[in-house]
């Protein structure tokens, strides 16, 4: 029996975009890193669009509790908050700077393109699958932000790191809780590194830590190791909070991230190569 | 023509509470997926066509939106749709509690196969969940056969 022509128009609608979607998902085994075109037109539509609305309501929020406080008084303490937010930052890096750098001129040659490199951005927007997986900010391309960046929270401890795609005016930072991330890390004056991977829930796990390898006690501070060539060695990341065995030959460390997802509204991105620092 | 603007309307505001849900904790967060209750809305109040329509754009804009593989959830929320508007168009759904049990259960499967898909092709294990995600498919049959309902009235 031939169905009727409304039936039959939406069963060939309905093959034509499932074969659509077939062939979109074809193209990206393996995984591409940049995303397909059609992706990233998606998401120079949809990216400004989030940062829009959540700019909106960032401000409508700030508006409502900035109403009884005095104009000067509110510009005086962003001030101060930015100023605060670049020493820190600064300090952090100073600290791990001074620890591999000996003279005095080496460092403050350094330190001269040190403050001008910190980009300053806003989170506009999570991830809409997991939102421990990735945050976008309001800085892109055009503020010469770049893939594999790394990105701090305003205390100086580790977010993640820029990827692929890189749009005009924001960008997509990939979380250290994701499950697809890796960092190196060691634990903070022992000679234990390994993967920090994200677990999707809001902590990491330190991988491939020998069983073999120095006792790690629950508490102890965990940093990066600068051993991926993306993070530079020396950046807090997390404390750990439970260690055991797996398997036969590794520990299954589990560390809670400093950074806290929840009131992030401000990151700093290093944007200078930190091999060359 | 009308109702293609309104669709529009409503996706865009899925994508509004999309953006302004992602502040929420975690397991709040994972409770609702806006793209799929849209989905499901315009599926049972326009047929297949729009639900198959409304599916790829919903799920095209959660993809961009995520880390994730981008056309997975163009491809099972475009399922969603068609199949939601056609078992509206040929089952009798009148009644709340059938209409709400063939939503609840066309929802499921729509996670299972995005599921089932990014775990198979990709990889991306299904323990990166929270708990409240499974009951996602509880929250949209509810909401949408909700939101039709007053919708009808």
């Amino acid at each position: 029996m031939a169905l009727p022509l409304k039936e039959r128009k939406a069963l060939r609608l309905f093959s034509l975009l499932i074969l659509g979607h077939l062939v979109l998902i074809s193209l990206q085994v393996p995984r591409s890193e940049d995303g397909t075109l059609f992706k990233q037109a998606f998401l120079a539509v949809l990216t400004p669009t989030q940062a829009a609305i959540s700019g909106m309501s960032r401000e409508i929020s700030r508006f409502c509790n900035n109403y009884l406080l005095w104009r000067d008084i509110r510009e005086q303490n962003q001030k101060l908050r930015d100023e605060v937010f670049f020493l820190r930052q600064e300090n952090i890096l100073l600290k791990n700077v001074l620890q591999r750098l000996g003279e005095e001129v080496q460092i403050r040659e350094r330190l001269k393109n040190l403050s001008s490199s910190l980009i300053v951005a806003a989170v506009v927007g999570s991830d809409a699958a997991n939102i421990y997986k990735s945050i976008v900010i309001n800085r892109g391309e055009k503020h010469k932000i770049k893939a594999d960046m790394v990105v701090l929270d305003p205390q100086g401890n580790l977010v993640g790191r820029v990827i692929n795609p890189v749009l005009a005016w924001t960008s997509r930072v990939q979380l250290i809780t994701d499950d697809t991330s890796g960092v190196g890390a060691v634990a903070a004056g022992k000679e234990v590194s390994g993967v920090l991977r994200g677990d999707g829930h809001g902590r990491c796990y330190l991988d491939y830590v020998l069983v073999s390898s120095p006792e790690i006690n629950i508490g102890e501070e965990v940093v990066t190791s600068g051993f991926d060539g993306i993070y530079p060695a020396g950046i807090p990341v997390g404390r750990v909070v439970a260690v055991s065995r797996e398997g036969t030959l590794f520990r299954k460390i589990i560390i809670e991230p400093f950074f806290k997802l929840n009131g992030l509204v401000q990151v700093g991105v290093l944007a200078f190569d930190l091999k060359n620092f | 023509m009308r109702h293609w603007s309104k669709s529009s309307l409503i996706i865009l505001l899925a994508l509004l509470l999309q953006f302004l849900w992602g502040s929420t904790p975690r397991a709040i967060n994972d409770l609702f997926n806006f793209f799929s209750i849209i989905v499901v809305y315009l599926a049972l109040r326009h047929g297949e066509i729009a639900g198959t329509l409304s599916g790829t754009v919903a799920g095209l804009a959660q993809d961009a939106l995520s880390l994730h593989v981008f056309g997975l959830a163009g491809l099972t929320k475009t399922g969603l749709g068609f199949g939601v508007g056609l078992a509206f168009r040929k089952l009798n759904l009148q009644p709340l509690g059938r209409q709400l049990l063939i939503l609840f259960f066309a929802c499921w499967f729509e996670l299972l196969v995005w599921t089932g898909l990014a775990y198979l092709i990709f990889g991306l294990k299904a323990s990166v969940w929270s708990g409240t995600f499974w009951l996602q498919p509880l929250t949209t049959a509810l909401v949408a056969g909700l939101l039709f309902r007053l919708n009808d009235r």
